[in-house]
């Protein structure tokens, strides 16, 4: 049982603040993933948890006890680095055995608990090694090793697959994802800035911009009901076509219309006072039908085709808006379209989102709150 | 007249090399053209070209005089008579040759780990506080006095007054506040000899403290974290992490300051010149050679005694620096 809790935490470096009175929750035995891009200051957090940084103020809680003012090593986690940040002179085996050498077990105990996570990780054959004799993913699972032996009831990753090759980062991401399994009463906390990464392995998702936290959710709430435009454009690659509308008409089924001559239907409730309202509309590239023109689709100029075999990503600027905007729609198969053509696209029923002028979501023309 | 002419020196100097090393690889480009062997001769031509200049200046300066000083060994005070192994033969009969041997031997071992120790720790001290360069800049600052000078501003720290007289020494200024009586503590045999090591000390400590400074940022912080998170203390770290990851600096350091100390010879002429039982070779060495009359032969023996000290810690370091080459590879 290992919850962290977070209550309003601040951390500035001199002049910028990198963490913006953050609350949130961890649940124990949970996978969760920090992600946002870069400088967010998601590694930071995880520092913090860690205690290898300094908080400026609030509390973290790891199994209901404040641990404020504990040392790393009192804090019972364990992190793996991005640099792996192995012991270069130490054999795999005393790598692996060095927490548990400082924390006086004995000789035999050590041996065992190596061998096991050897075992767990497939480096059996490594432990006479040294790491300069590893290869990089070598090193990772020699790295998540260390963490493994200590037993601890957190597990801290900082971005642990960053330096890992395409191909490999595939088959650890999978090999966590397993490990996790095998460890049911291990609470995993994991960086990255790769959305893919966080949709794979995560149960719960905390998307962080600039210091602050966007949205807190399981991968496909994040993925199906984005709380912002931010979450909405970060989530899912391709990103999240976004194009600003003008609420049009009231009743049941408002009418948005970009430029003069486009309506679509926003499947939304707007009031009168609602009219003339500048507001987001999002859709995502695969919810995008090839379809005939009517009343519910809109047309658009194809400016690129990139066809992948099994589906074609399509560039095209939706016309009749005073300034094109361009967007990306995801089509299965090998459409026969090209350059320059002129194509209609409807939106899947049910998959729009909305957004107001600050970026908040719409739900039934009423700001989620 | 003499700015001039050392002006024109360097400029007659540096056009002969020019049109040496134009005019050698010119000729080799032109024969090669019409005699095209093989691009290995031609290669290792041209590298002999090359190096022939430093390795006569090498020859003429370095490897002559060692045998030269081979040579002088095994004659008589004025390199006239053969006299055979009787150099050596006095040396090992003679007190102060015994005694230099035991000082230099105390000065091996004390010297160079003492300021590859103190040079070690307080680099790591001074990385955490605010004030750690300036405590590095002060701590460096003798590596800029020369060794004699360093000699002199010692001499006034050990100084010694009669009892009654007004101590302008700095330690004994300090015993007498203290109440006790002062000391002349050059002349404490065995001790004073602690005394001028610690002058060298003083010295080195900072180009150690240097060194390791810069060592230090090569140390990836991760790789620290991981051991605090793992457990270890700060000195647990130091020991376990950072100590054999310096390794090889230290290995460097220790073996600069070694190969120092075998000759050091500006302290001791500098302070006590040998008196007091606290000779050294270098300094008999230079007793021997150009003072009363001087003694070829046997200064010789002792010049040659030195250099059989050094060659071994060379040696070595050659091989390590062959087997890390090998490593990298």
């Amino acid at each position: 049982m290992a919850e962290i809790q977070i209550n309003s935490l601040n951390k500035s470096f001199g002049k910028s603040r990198v963490i913006k009175n953050v609350s949130l929750c961890i649940k124990s035995r949970s996978f969760t993933v920090i992600v946002g891009p870069s400088g967010c200051g998601k590694s930071t957090l995880l520092r913090m948890i860690a205690g290898l940084e300094k908080i400026d103020s609030g509390e973290i809680k790891i199994a209901g006890k404040s641990v404020n003012d504990l040392p790393p090593k009192d804090r019972d986690i364990a992190m793996v680095f991005q640099s792996y940040a192995l012991y270069p002179h130490m054999t795999v085996f005393n790598n692996m055995a060095f927490g548990l050498k400082l924390e006086k077990k004995s000789k035999i105990e050590i041996k065992e608990r190596v061998k096991e996570a050897a075992r767990i990780l497939q480096i059996e054959s490594l432990l006479d090694r040294k790491p300069k004799q590893l290869s990089g993913g070598q090193k990772q699972r020699v790295a998540i090793g260390r963490a493994i032996t200590r037993n601890p009831k957190v597990f801290l990753f900082d971005e642990p697959l960053s330096n890992l090759d395409a191909a490999l980062r595939v088959a650890t991401r999978i090999e966590l994802a397993n490990l996790h399994d095998s460890m049911p009463d291990a609470t995993m906390v994991y960086v990255t800035h790769d959305q893919v990464e966080a949709m794979t392995l995560a149960n719960q998702i905390i998307v962080l911009s600039e210091g602050q936290i966007e949205q807190i959710g399981s991968p496909l709430e994040l993925y199906e009901k984005p709380q912002n435009l931010f979450v909405a454009k970060f989530i899912g690659s391709p990103a999240m076509n976004i194009i600003p509308i003008e609420i049009f008409t009231k009743g049941i089924n408002s009418f948005g219309k970009i430029g003069e001559k486009l309506k679509i239907s926003l499947e939304t409730n707007f009031n009168s006072s609602d009219m003339g309202r500048e507001i987001y509309l999002g859709f995502r590239p695969e919810n995008l039908i090839l379809s005939k023109k009517d009343e519910n689709s809109f047309s658009a100029r194809v400016s690129f085709v990139e066809s992948l075999g099994e589906y074609a990503l399509v560039y095209a600027s939706v016309e009749g808006s005073s300034s094109d905007h361009d967007i990306i729609a995801k089509v299965l198969g090998t459409p026969k379209i090209s350059k320059g053509d002129q194509v209609s696209f409807q939106i899947q029923k049910g998959k729009m989102h909305l957004f107001d002028e600050e970026g908040k979501r719409y739900v039934n023309g009423k700001k989620q709150v | 007249m003499s700015f001039f002419s050392l002006i024109s020196t360097v400029i007659v100097g540096v056009l002969f090399f020019v049109i040496y090393f134009g005019l050698s690889n010119f000729i080799l480009d032109l024969v090669c053209k019409f005699k095209s062997n093989s691009v290995a001769l031609e290669n290792s031509v041209r590298a002999i070209i090359f190096i022939a200049p430093a390795f006569l200046v090498l020859f003429m300066f370095i490897l002559y005089p060692v045998f030269e000083t081979v040579r002088l060994s095994f004659y008589d005070k004025f390199g006239r008579e053969f006299v055979g192994w009787n150099n050596y033969l006095w040396a090992l009969n003679d007190p102060n040759f015994r005694r230099s041997i035991l000082n230099n031997l105390g000065w091996l071992l004390i010297v160079p780990t003492l300021s590859t120790f103190f040079g070690l720790v307080i680099a790591n001290l001074t990385d955490k506080i605010w004030w750690g360069t300036i405590a590095k800049s002060i701590i460096f600052m003798p590596m800029a006095i020369s060794f004699v000078g360093a000699g002199v501003i010692w001499k006034f720290i050990y100084d010694y007054r009669g009892t009654g007289d007004q101590q302008i020494g700095l330690l004994n200024a300090i015993v007498v506040s203290l109440g006790m009586e002062p000391q002349a503590w050059l002349t404490i045999s065995i001790w004073n000899n602690l005394f001028l090591m610690a002058i060298m000390i003083w010295i080195q400590t900072g180009l150690a403290l240097v060194i390791f400074s810069a060592a230090l940022r090569g140390i990836p912080n991760e790789t620290l974290e991981a051991a605090r998170i793992d457990g270890a203390s700060e000195f647990r770290i130091f020991w376990s992490i950072i100590i054999p990851f310096l390794e090889r600096t230290i290995l460097v350091i220790w073996t600069i300051i070694t190969i120092l100390v075998l000759k050091v010879f500006d302290i001791i002429y500098a302070m006590t010149n040998g008196e007091w039982q606290t000779e050294v070779l270098a300094n008999l060495m230079y007793d021997w050679m150009f003072r009363g009359g001087g003694d070829s032969g046997r200064g010789s023996v002792l010049a040659f005694c030195i250099m059989i000290g050094v060659i071994p810690i060379l040696v070595w370091n050659l091989y390590r620096h062959r087997q890390e080459q090998k490593n990298e590879i």
